[in-house]
């Protein structure tokens, strides 16, 4: 019994020791970022609706996309347009800001 | 009185504290993704007429002192190099550019001889400039029983859009990006980050980005202009379609330029104005890709002298 014992806790031990090898491919998918929009504002992604900018303000919340280059433009709670323009982006946080 | 010690000492002591920075969190857009890479390729389609630039990598180089000195190639240039090749497959991502390769062409030549299919074409543009700034610096916090440490990399490129024909340089960017590793740690308890080799390149990279999103946002595109390929009866072929903007049912000017004359004050070419020979409607598209495309069209006012003058083009109305 006690024989067992100490060769299991051995086995135990031994497998704790056990280097791991893990090969992966990454998600390097880069996100923007919009400072200073107002309370209510909306992110138009590629003429897709994203959410509101205050949730993608980059504290910390910042929006996945796509690498490329993007069409964005941040509406106000009326509907007015308070920024649009090309952005490209590759793998990095980009931040806007939003006047 | 203990109580009132305590209370008041303690958030001293916290504020105190060197506390690492809060690690962004990535949200993903409530749209699917397949759907935004749709949007993505719907929005590269020109809402106005317009034709990409045909560009080079003129010279794309590393001037700052860092990264001279260990595993440099024959030319003493590694960051060069791979900054370059940053630079050249990010003007190709973008979908702004026809880009044109240049630093490795001797390859393309190469396998053009072998082919015995050689159909090169000039840039309108040369793309030249350098990493200017380039380095890593240790930074962090020290508070009570706590500290911090950030290891920051930074970046900065210039380059300039310099015209092939007349060598004005006619616009630059400044892009500049920056990687850090941050670990901190309390009462000896925390997190621990060695040195972090990625953060170079990381660096570079989002330097190289930052210009190229300079490029894609500030730089004008140029008012489209496209050339008569040929002439069949009332039919006529001319160069470029859907991906530059051109619609079926698009009314077009052929012109003739005007000649060329030299400006004593600025010594560039001035065009003298081109005179209208005919104007066209767009019945239809041909060719597969951006560079092979073109459009069919029919004479609606005017003619078409035969042989075609190599001072025809054809623009917007």
């Amino acid at each position: 019994m006690k024989k067992t014992l100490i060769l299991l806790s051995a086995l135990f031990f031994c497998s704790c020791a056990m280097p791991s090898t893990a090969v992966r491919t990454t998600d390097t998918r880069p996100s923007l970022a919009f400072e200073g929009a107002p309370e209510g504002a909306t992110v138009y992604l590629d003429g897709l609706l994203a959410g509101e900018a205050e949730k993608y303000d980059g504290q910390p919340g910042v929006l996945l996309v796509e690498p490329g280059t993007h069409h964005v433009v941040v509406k106000g709670r009326d509907g007015a347009v308070l920024m649009e323009r090309k952005v490209y982006v590759e793998s990095e946080i980009k931040t806007i800001k939003v006047h | 009185m203990k109580k009132h010690v305590v209370l008041m000492v303690a958030p001293l002591l916290l504020a105190a504290c060197a506390t690492v920075s809060e690690k962004p969190v990535a949200h993903e857009a409530p749209i699917p993704q397949a759907q935004q890479v749709q949007a993505q390729e719907s929005v590269r389609m020109p809402v106005m007429k317009r034709y990409k630039l045909k560009v080079a990598v003129g010279r794309f180089t590393n001037e700052t002192n860092y990264g001279r000195s260990l595993l440099t190639d024959a030319e003493l240039d590694r960051i060069g190099k791979q900054a370059s090749d940053m630079l050249t497959s990010r003007l190709v991502q973008s979908g702004q550019f026809i880009v044109l390769e240049r630093p490795d062409l001797n390859k393309v030549t190469w396998e053009q001889e072998i082919a015995r299919d050689t159909n090169l074409v000039g840039a309108d543009t040369l793309i030249i400039g350098s990493v200017t700034e380039f380095g890593r610096s240790v930074g962090g916090k020290v508070g009570f029983l706590s500290s911090t440490k950030v290891q920051t990399a930074k970046a900065k490129v210039d380059i300039r859009f310099v015209d092939v024909k007349t060598s004005h340089a006619y616009f630059s960017a400044i892009g500049a990006g920056e990687a850090n590793t941050e670990s901190g740690e309390v009462a000896g308890f925390g997190s621990r980050a060695a040195y972090d080799a990625t953060l170079n390149d990381r660096a570079i990279a989002a330097a190289i980005s930052d210009v190229i999103d300079k490029l894609v946002s500030k730089l004008s595109d140029r008012k489209w202009k496209t050339d008569v390929l040929e002439v069949k009866d009332r039919q006529v072929f001319i160069s470029g379609g859907r991906t530059q903007g051109l619609k079926v049912g698009d009314m077009l000017a052929v012109m003739e330029a005007g000649d060329a004359v030299k400006s004593r004050q600025t010594g560039f070419e001035i065009m003298l104005p081109p005179k209208k020979v005919a104007t066209i409607r767009v019945g239809g598209f041909f060719g597969e890709t951006e560079t092979q495309e073109g459009s069919i069209c029919e004479i609606v006012e005017g003619s078409i002298p035969k042989p075609l003058s190599p001072k025809l083009f054809v623009t917007e109305p």
